[in-house]
Protein backbone atom coordinates (compact mmCIF):
# COMPACT_ATOMS: atom_id res chain seq x y z
CA UNK A 1 0.00 0.00 0.00
CA UNK A 2 2.88 2.11 0.52
CA UNK A 3 4.48 4.10 -2.07
CA UNK A 4 8.23 3.27 -2.77
CA UNK A 5 10.56 4.72 -0.53
CA UNK A 6 14.10 6.14 -1.48
CA UNK A 7 17.06 3.69 -2.90
CA UNK A 8 20.77 4.64 -2.53
CA UNK A 9 22.63 3.64 -5.64
CA UNK A 10 26.56 3.08 -5.75
CA UNK A 11 27.65 4.50 -8.88
CA UNK A 12 30.80 3.17 -10.42
CA UNK A 13 32.93 5.99 -10.74
CA UNK A 14 35.44 4.32 -13.47
CA UNK A 15 39.03 3.62 -13.03
CA UNK A 16 41.59 6.77 -13.12
CA UNK A 17 38.72 9.13 -12.92
CA UNK A 18 38.71 12.34 -10.87
CA UNK A 19 36.70 10.15 -8.26
CA UNK A 20 38.56 7.32 -7.71
CA UNK A 21 41.73 9.24 -7.46
CA UNK A 22 40.52 10.86 -4.61
CA UNK A 23 39.07 7.63 -3.03
CA UNK A 24 35.58 9.08 -3.11
CA UNK A 25 32.18 7.19 -3.79
CA UNK A 26 29.29 8.55 -5.60
CA UNK A 27 25.88 7.91 -4.46
CA UNK A 28 22.82 8.67 -6.12
CA UNK A 29 19.33 8.67 -4.33
CA UNK A 30 16.15 7.57 -5.89
CA UNK A 31 12.80 7.83 -5.14
CA UNK A 32 11.19 9.75 -2.28
CA UNK A 33 13.00 10.84 0.94
CA UNK A 34 10.44 13.18 3.62
CA UNK A 35 9.99 13.06 6.80
CA UNK A 36 8.33 9.82 7.78
CA UNK A 37 11.81 7.67 5.82
CA UNK A 38 14.43 10.53 6.36
CA UNK A 39 15.91 8.40 9.59
CA UNK A 40 16.38 5.36 7.18
CA UNK A 41 18.41 7.61 4.65
CA UNK A 42 20.08 8.79 7.41
CA UNK A 43 21.42 5.94 8.98
CA UNK A 44 22.31 4.48 5.63
CA UNK A 45 24.18 7.35 4.68
CA UNK A 46 25.80 7.79 7.85
CA UNK A 47 26.97 4.09 7.40
CA UNK A 48 28.40 5.07 3.90
CA UNK A 49 29.86 7.94 4.56
CA UNK A 50 32.06 6.05 7.62
CA UNK A 51 33.82 3.64 5.17
CA UNK A 52 35.18 6.97 3.14
CA UNK A 53 34.60 10.55 1.35
CA UNK A 54 30.94 10.42 -0.57
CA UNK A 55 29.51 12.73 -3.68
CA UNK A 56 26.01 12.60 -3.11
CA UNK A 57 23.87 12.97 -6.51
CA UNK A 58 20.72 14.50 -5.07
CA UNK A 59 19.75 15.58 -8.67
CA UNK A 60 17.64 12.18 -9.71
CA UNK A 61 15.64 12.02 -6.61
CA UNK A 62 11.62 12.18 -7.43
CA UNK A 63 10.89 13.69 -3.63
CA UNK A 64 13.07 15.45 -1.60
CA UNK A 65 12.04 17.68 1.52
CA UNK A 66 12.89 20.03 4.08
CA UNK A 67 13.59 16.67 6.42
CA UNK A 68 15.55 15.15 3.81
CA UNK A 69 17.64 19.15 3.33
CA UNK A 70 18.18 18.98 7.51
CA UNK A 71 19.45 15.37 7.55
CA UNK A 72 22.36 16.47 4.26
CA UNK A 73 23.46 19.23 6.66
CA UNK A 74 23.38 17.16 9.44
CA UNK A 75 25.94 15.00 7.72
CA UNK A 76 27.74 17.57 5.98
CA UNK A 77 29.03 18.61 9.60
CA UNK A 78 30.28 15.06 10.61
CA UNK A 79 31.57 13.23 6.86
CA UNK A 80 33.56 14.24 4.15
CA UNK A 81 30.33 14.81 2.15
CA UNK A 82 29.79 16.73 -1.28
CA UNK A 83 26.21 17.38 -2.63
CA UNK A 84 25.18 17.33 -6.37
CA UNK A 85 22.15 18.92 -7.68
CA UNK A 86 22.18 19.61 -11.24
CA UNK A 87 21.01 22.27 -12.75
CA UNK A 88 18.15 20.76 -14.60
CA UNK A 89 17.21 18.84 -11.85
CA UNK A 90 13.33 19.29 -10.06
CA UNK A 91 15.13 19.88 -6.51
CA UNK A 92 17.17 22.86 -8.04
CA UNK A 93 15.31 25.51 -6.77
CA UNK A 94 14.54 23.96 -3.65
CA UNK A 95 18.27 23.30 -3.16
CA UNK A 96 19.14 26.88 -3.79
CA UNK A 97 16.46 28.49 -1.82
CA UNK A 98 17.62 26.87 1.48
CA UNK A 99 21.47 27.54 0.45
CA UNK A 100 22.24 24.16 0.38
CA UNK A 101 26.15 23.67 -0.88
CA UNK A 102 25.79 22.23 -4.17
CA UNK A 103 27.48 21.15 -7.02
CA UNK A 104 26.05 20.89 -10.65
CA UNK A 105 28.13 17.52 -11.57
CA UNK A 106 30.19 14.98 -9.77
CA UNK A 107 33.30 16.26 -11.62
CA UNK A 108 32.72 19.55 -9.60
CA UNK A 109 32.05 17.74 -6.37
CA UNK A 110 34.73 15.82 -6.40
CA UNK A 111 36.52 19.48 -6.24
CA UNK A 112 34.70 20.54 -3.53
CA UNK A 113 35.87 17.37 -1.61
CA UNK A 114 39.10 18.49 -1.86
CA UNK A 115 38.57 22.55 -0.97
CA UNK A 116 35.65 22.36 1.39
CA UNK A 117 35.80 25.67 1.84
CA UNK A 118 35.56 26.47 -1.80
CA UNK A 119 32.44 24.39 -2.41
CA UNK A 120 30.53 26.29 0.51
CA UNK A 121 31.21 29.75 -1.11
CA UNK A 122 29.89 28.36 -4.44
CA UNK A 123 26.80 26.70 -2.31
CA UNK A 124 25.54 30.49 -1.12
CA UNK A 125 24.30 31.67 2.07
CA UNK A 126 23.16 28.42 3.90
CA UNK A 127 25.43 27.29 6.27
CA UNK A 128 27.75 30.18 7.70
CA UNK A 129 25.42 32.06 9.25
CA UNK B 1 -28.41 21.64 12.74
CA UNK B 2 -30.81 22.28 14.52
CA UNK B 3 -32.88 25.54 15.74
CA UNK B 4 -35.23 25.52 19.29
CA UNK B 5 -37.71 28.36 19.82
CA UNK B 6 -36.33 31.31 22.29
CA UNK B 7 -33.25 32.44 23.96
CA UNK B 8 -31.20 32.12 26.96
CA UNK B 9 -30.17 29.10 29.02
CA UNK B 10 -33.87 27.84 28.52
CA UNK B 11 -33.34 27.28 24.99
CA UNK B 12 -29.28 26.48 25.48
CA UNK B 13 -30.89 23.88 27.63
CA UNK B 14 -33.53 22.00 25.73
CA UNK B 15 -30.94 22.68 22.29
CA UNK B 16 -28.02 20.83 24.83
CA UNK B 17 -30.94 17.65 25.45
CA UNK B 18 -31.88 17.81 21.81
CA UNK B 19 -28.18 17.62 20.45
CA UNK B 20 -27.48 14.47 22.86
CA UNK B 21 -30.59 12.82 21.59
CA UNK B 22 -30.32 13.06 18.22
CA UNK B 23 -26.83 11.77 18.15
CA UNK B 24 -28.01 8.51 20.19
CA UNK B 25 -30.62 8.37 17.53
CA UNK B 26 -28.19 8.70 14.33
CA UNK B 27 -26.15 5.70 16.06
CA UNK B 28 -29.38 3.99 16.24
CA UNK B 29 -30.95 4.27 12.86
CA UNK B 30 -29.34 4.15 9.63
CA UNK B 31 -32.24 6.28 7.64
CA UNK B 32 -32.32 10.27 8.29
CA UNK B 33 -36.17 10.20 8.40
CA UNK B 34 -35.96 7.07 11.04
CA UNK B 35 -33.41 9.10 13.43
CA UNK B 36 -35.41 12.52 12.77
CA UNK B 37 -39.00 10.25 13.68
CA UNK B 38 -36.68 9.01 16.87
CA UNK B 39 -35.88 12.53 17.87
CA UNK B 40 -39.05 13.72 17.58
CA UNK B 41 -40.72 11.37 20.14
CA UNK B 42 -37.83 12.28 22.61
CA UNK B 43 -38.60 15.93 22.22
CA UNK B 44 -42.25 15.37 22.98
CA UNK B 45 -41.64 14.91 26.56
CA UNK B 46 -38.93 18.16 26.48
CA UNK B 47 -40.03 21.08 28.37
CA UNK B 48 -40.10 23.75 25.35
CA UNK B 49 -39.01 21.70 22.50
CA UNK B 50 -42.02 22.72 20.58
CA UNK B 51 -41.59 23.92 17.40
CA UNK B 52 -37.52 23.22 17.00
CA UNK B 53 -36.96 22.15 13.57
CA UNK B 54 -33.30 20.26 12.64
CA UNK B 55 -31.42 19.56 8.79
CA UNK B 56 -29.84 16.20 9.41
CA UNK B 57 -28.06 14.91 6.74
CA UNK B 58 -26.02 11.94 6.33
CA UNK B 59 -22.95 11.80 3.48
CA UNK B 60 -22.51 8.72 1.49
CA UNK B 61 -19.08 9.03 0.75
CA UNK B 62 -18.65 5.66 -1.16
CA UNK B 63 -21.78 6.61 -3.60
CA UNK B 64 -21.28 10.56 -3.90
CA UNK B 65 -24.30 11.45 -2.34
CA UNK B 66 -26.19 12.86 0.69
CA UNK B 67 -29.43 11.81 2.47
CA UNK B 68 -31.65 14.21 4.22
CA UNK B 69 -34.42 15.06 5.85
CA UNK B 70 -35.79 18.49 7.38
CA UNK B 71 -38.08 18.88 10.28
CA UNK B 72 -39.42 22.89 9.10
CA UNK B 73 -35.91 24.04 8.79
CA UNK B 74 -34.28 26.10 5.96
CA UNK B 75 -32.87 23.98 2.99
CA UNK B 76 -29.72 22.11 3.56
CA UNK B 77 -27.94 23.67 -0.07
CA UNK B 78 -25.06 21.89 -1.84
CA UNK B 79 -22.71 24.13 -4.53
CA UNK B 80 -22.28 21.79 -7.69
CA UNK B 81 -18.66 21.85 -8.87
CA UNK B 82 -18.70 25.17 -11.00
CA UNK B 83 -20.83 26.89 -8.77
CA UNK B 84 -24.37 26.03 -9.48
CA UNK B 85 -26.59 25.93 -6.22
CA UNK B 86 -28.76 23.72 -5.82
CA UNK B 87 -31.52 23.41 -2.91
CA UNK B 88 -32.03 20.09 -1.04
CA UNK B 89 -36.10 20.67 -1.24
CA UNK B 90 -36.83 16.94 -0.38
CA UNK B 91 -37.74 14.77 2.81
CA UNK B 92 -40.04 17.74 4.55
CA UNK B 93 -41.81 16.99 7.55
CA UNK B 94 -42.88 19.54 10.14
CA UNK B 95 -40.90 20.87 13.12
CA UNK B 96 -40.11 18.36 16.19
CA UNK B 97 -43.07 18.04 18.85
CA UNK B 98 -46.01 19.43 16.30
CA UNK B 99 -47.57 16.74 14.88
CA UNK B 100 -50.45 14.81 16.73
CA UNK B 101 -50.23 11.83 14.31
CA UNK B 102 -46.60 11.86 12.33
CA UNK B 103 -46.97 11.04 9.01
CA UNK B 104 -44.59 8.46 7.29
CA UNK B 105 -40.94 9.16 7.43
CA UNK B 106 -39.56 10.70 4.75
CA UNK B 107 -35.92 11.44 3.33
CA UNK B 108 -34.73 12.87 0.14
CA UNK B 109 -31.09 12.00 -1.34
CA UNK B 110 -29.09 13.92 -4.06
CA UNK B 111 -25.49 13.46 -5.57
CA UNK B 112 -22.58 14.85 -3.47
CA UNK B 113 -19.84 14.29 -5.98
CA UNK B 114 -16.79 15.41 -5.43
CA UNK B 115 -16.00 19.08 -5.78
CA UNK B 116 -19.53 19.99 -4.27
CA UNK B 117 -19.53 21.96 -1.11
CA UNK B 118 -22.67 20.82 1.58
CA UNK B 119 -24.15 24.05 3.73
CA UNK B 120 -26.41 23.75 6.27
CA UNK B 121 -27.25 26.66 8.34
CA UNK B 122 -29.94 28.23 10.92
CA UNK B 123 -31.96 30.71 9.53
CA UNK B 124 -30.20 33.47 11.55
CA UNK B 125 -28.10 33.67 8.35
CA UNK B 126 -30.90 34.83 5.98
CA UNK B 127 -33.45 36.64 7.99
CA UNK B 128 -33.35 40.62 7.91
CA UNK B 129 -35.49 42.62 9.27
CA UNK B 130 -38.68 43.84 6.82
CA UNK B 131 -37.14 41.35 4.12
CA UNK B 132 -38.90 37.69 2.19
CA UNK B 133 -37.17 34.60 3.09
CA UNK B 134 -37.21 34.25 -0.53
CA UNK B 135 -35.08 37.52 -0.67
CA UNK B 136 -32.44 36.02 1.67
CA UNK B 137 -32.44 32.77 0.45
CA UNK B 138 -31.62 33.90 -2.78
CA UNK B 139 -28.68 36.37 -1.43
CA UNK B 140 -27.55 33.27 -0.11
CA UNK B 141 -27.54 31.36 -3.11
CA UNK B 142 -25.49 33.88 -4.82
CA UNK B 143 -22.96 34.33 -2.14
CA UNK B 144 -22.50 30.55 -1.62
CA UNK B 145 -21.70 30.23 -5.73
CA UNK B 146 -19.12 32.41 -4.90
CA UNK B 147 -17.43 29.86 -2.66
CA UNK B 148 -16.80 26.87 -5.15
CA UNK B 149 -13.19 27.52 -5.03
CA UNK B 150 -12.56 28.19 -1.64
CA UNK B 151 -11.68 26.17 1.22
CA UNK B 152 -13.78 24.29 3.29
CA UNK B 153 -12.45 26.25 6.45
CA UNK B 154 -13.29 29.57 4.89
CA UNK B 155 -16.96 29.33 3.46
CA UNK B 156 -18.22 30.21 6.57
CA UNK B 157 -16.92 33.56 7.17
CA UNK B 158 -17.60 34.29 3.27
CA UNK B 159 -21.31 33.81 4.38
CA UNK B 160 -21.37 35.52 7.13
CA UNK B 161 -19.49 38.60 5.64
CA UNK B 162 -21.80 38.26 2.62
CA UNK B 163 -24.92 38.01 4.62
CA UNK B 164 -24.48 39.71 7.69
CA UNK B 165 -22.22 41.78 6.71
CA UNK B 166 -22.14 45.00 9.09
CA UNK B 167 -26.32 44.21 9.79
CA UNK B 168 -26.23 43.27 13.69
CA UNK B 169 -27.67 39.14 13.18
CA UNK B 170 -31.21 39.00 14.89
CA UNK B 171 -31.04 35.65 15.82
CA UNK B 172 -28.07 33.35 16.58
CA UNK B 173 -26.43 32.09 12.91
CA UNK B 174 -24.91 28.46 12.94
CA UNK B 175 -23.13 27.33 9.89
CA UNK B 176 -21.62 24.36 8.63
CA UNK B 177 -19.60 23.31 5.36
CA UNK B 178 -18.60 20.21 4.11
CA UNK B 179 -16.40 18.77 1.52
CA UNK B 180 -16.17 15.07 -0.19
CA UNK B 181 -12.73 13.83 -0.33
CA UNK B 182 -11.70 13.06 -3.84
CA UNK B 183 -11.29 14.85 -6.68
CA UNK B 184 -12.04 16.35 -10.32
CA UNK B 185 -10.29 17.88 -12.76
CA UNK B 186 -10.08 21.51 -11.11
CA UNK B 187 -10.40 20.01 -7.45
CA UNK B 188 -8.50 17.92 -4.99
CA UNK B 189 -9.72 17.21 -2.09
CA UNK B 190 -7.80 14.81 1.03
CA UNK B 191 -7.96 14.17 4.56
CA UNK B 192 -5.23 12.33 6.34
CA UNK B 193 -4.67 11.52 10.13
CA UNK B 194 -1.82 13.55 11.49
CA UNK B 195 0.97 10.81 10.94
CA UNK B 196 3.57 10.71 8.87
CA UNK B 197 3.34 7.55 7.89
CA UNK B 198 0.18 9.08 6.14
CA UNK B 199 2.17 11.20 3.60
CA UNK B 200 3.31 9.55 0.73
CA UNK B 201 -0.10 8.58 0.03
CA UNK B 202 -1.54 12.02 -0.46
CA UNK B 203 1.85 13.23 -2.16
CA UNK B 204 1.18 10.17 -4.64
CA UNK B 205 -2.74 11.39 -4.89
CA UNK B 206 -1.32 15.32 -5.35
CA UNK B 207 1.11 14.33 -7.72
CA UNK B 208 -1.12 12.02 -10.15
CA UNK B 209 -3.15 15.29 -9.97
CA UNK B 210 -1.27 17.79 -10.72
CA UNK B 211 -0.11 15.51 -13.80
CA UNK B 212 -3.44 16.20 -15.30
CA UNK B 213 -3.09 19.55 -15.18
CA UNK B 214 -0.01 19.54 -17.64
CA UNK B 215 1.94 22.03 -15.52
CA UNK B 216 6.24 22.18 -16.31
CA UNK B 217 7.51 20.08 -14.76
CA UNK B 218 9.73 22.19 -11.98
CA UNK B 219 6.34 23.87 -11.05
CA UNK B 220 4.72 20.86 -10.15
CA UNK B 221 7.57 19.64 -8.29
CA UNK B 222 7.97 22.65 -6.37
CA UNK B 223 4.12 22.79 -5.86
CA UNK B 224 4.50 19.09 -4.58
CA UNK B 225 6.82 20.57 -2.27
CA UNK B 226 5.24 23.20 -1.01
CA UNK B 227 2.06 21.67 0.11
CA UNK B 228 4.27 18.37 1.24
CA UNK B 229 6.16 21.07 3.28
CA UNK B 230 3.34 22.46 4.57
CA UNK B 231 1.52 19.06 5.36
CA UNK B 232 4.85 18.33 7.24
CA UNK B 233 4.39 21.14 9.67
CA UNK B 234 0.10 20.49 9.98
CA UNK B 235 1.02 17.11 11.34
CA UNK B 236 4.04 18.00 13.65
CA UNK B 237 3.31 21.84 14.81
CA UNK B 238 -0.69 21.74 14.26
CA UNK B 239 -1.56 18.35 15.14
CA UNK B 240 1.46 17.35 17.52
CA UNK B 241 2.05 13.86 15.63
CA UNK B 242 -1.45 12.88 17.23
CA UNK B 243 -3.18 10.48 14.85
CA UNK B 244 -6.50 11.19 15.94
CA UNK B 245 -6.41 14.62 14.37
CA UNK B 246 -7.11 15.06 10.71
CA UNK B 247 -5.05 17.37 8.30
CA UNK B 248 -6.57 18.84 5.41
CA UNK B 249 -5.39 19.50 1.95
CA UNK B 250 -8.19 21.26 -0.60
CA UNK B 251 -6.46 22.23 -4.43
CA UNK B 252 -8.64 24.53 -6.68
CA UNK B 253 -7.11 25.24 -9.65
CA UNK B 254 -8.91 28.12 -11.52
CA UNK B 255 -9.59 29.17 -14.78
CA UNK B 256 -7.40 32.35 -14.53
CA UNK B 257 -4.47 30.11 -14.30
CA UNK B 258 -3.98 30.81 -10.30
CA UNK B 259 -3.87 27.61 -8.68
CA UNK B 260 -4.58 27.66 -4.62
CA UNK B 261 -4.06 24.96 -2.48
CA UNK B 262 -5.23 25.21 1.16
CA UNK B 263 -3.30 23.03 3.89
CA UNK B 264 -5.76 22.56 6.99
CA UNK B 265 -5.39 21.16 10.76
CA UNK B 266 -7.74 21.64 14.40
CA UNK B 267 -4.79 22.37 16.14
CA UNK B 268 -3.64 26.38 16.43
CA UNK B 269 0.57 27.22 15.41
CA UNK B 270 1.72 30.53 14.10
CA UNK B 271 2.77 29.55 10.96
CA UNK B 272 5.93 31.13 12.19
CA UNK B 273 9.22 29.74 12.67
CA UNK B 274 9.69 30.84 16.12
CA UNK B 275 6.50 27.86 16.43
CA UNK B 276 8.70 25.09 15.29
CA UNK B 277 10.62 23.79 18.30
CA UNK B 278 14.77 24.03 18.77
CA UNK B 279 15.60 21.94 15.39
CA UNK B 280 18.17 24.55 13.48
CA UNK B 281 16.83 23.48 10.59
CA UNK B 282 13.07 23.54 11.03
CA UNK B 283 12.74 26.44 9.00
CA UNK B 284 13.82 25.52 5.94
CA UNK B 285 10.48 23.79 5.36
CA UNK B 286 9.01 27.55 5.73
CA UNK B 287 11.36 28.96 3.14
CA UNK B 288 10.60 26.54 0.72
CA UNK B 289 6.87 26.95 0.99
CA UNK B 290 7.60 30.87 0.66
CA UNK B 291 10.14 30.46 -2.00
CA UNK B 292 7.99 28.06 -4.33
CA UNK B 293 4.93 30.15 -4.21
CA UNK B 294 3.42 33.62 -4.97
CA UNK B 295 1.86 33.91 -1.90
CA UNK B 296 1.44 32.23 2.16
CA UNK B 297 -1.11 33.20 3.78
CA UNK B 298 -1.99 31.56 7.57
CA UNK B 299 -5.22 31.80 9.03
CA UNK B 300 -5.81 30.92 12.94
CA UNK B 301 -9.38 30.57 14.25
CA UNK B 302 -11.74 28.57 16.61
CA UNK B 303 -11.74 25.74 14.31
CA UNK B 304 -7.90 25.56 14.04
CA UNK B 305 -4.72 26.64 11.48
CA UNK B 306 -5.13 26.96 8.12
CA UNK B 307 -2.17 27.88 5.52
CA UNK B 308 -2.96 29.00 1.83
CA UNK B 309 -0.43 29.34 -0.69
CA UNK B 310 -1.30 30.65 -4.39
CA UNK B 311 0.64 29.43 -7.80
CA UNK B 312 0.51 31.07 -10.63
CA UNK B 313 0.84 28.91 -13.86
CA UNK B 314 1.27 29.74 -17.22
CA UNK B 315 -0.90 26.66 -18.94
CA UNK B 316 -3.47 26.15 -16.11
CA UNK B 317 -5.99 29.24 -17.76
CA UNK B 318 -5.56 27.75 -21.55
Amino acid sequence: MREPGFELRRLDVGEGSAAAAAGAGVIEVRGEVDADNVADAESALAELAAEGPIVLDLSRAAYFDSAGFAMVYRLLGRAALAVVVSPDSPLRTAATLIGLPLHDDVAAAVDGLRSPADATARGGAGTGR
Amino acid sequence: VGDVVGHGLQAGTTMSQLRSALATAALAAADPAAVIALLDRYARDVPDACCATVAYAVIDAEHARVEYTCAGHPYPMVVRPGGEVVWLTGGRRPPLDTETIPGPPTAATDEFPPGSLLVLFSDGLVERPGESLEVGLARLAAAAATCADLPVGAVGDALLSAMVGAHHPRDDVAIVAVRPVGTTERTLVESLPASLEAIPRVRGRLRAWLRGLDLDEQRAYGILLAVGEAVNNAIEHGSGLDPRKTVGVEAFAGASGQLSVTVSNSGRWSGEPSDLGRDPYRGHGLKLMRGLSDEVKTVCSAIGTRVTMRFGTDTLGQ
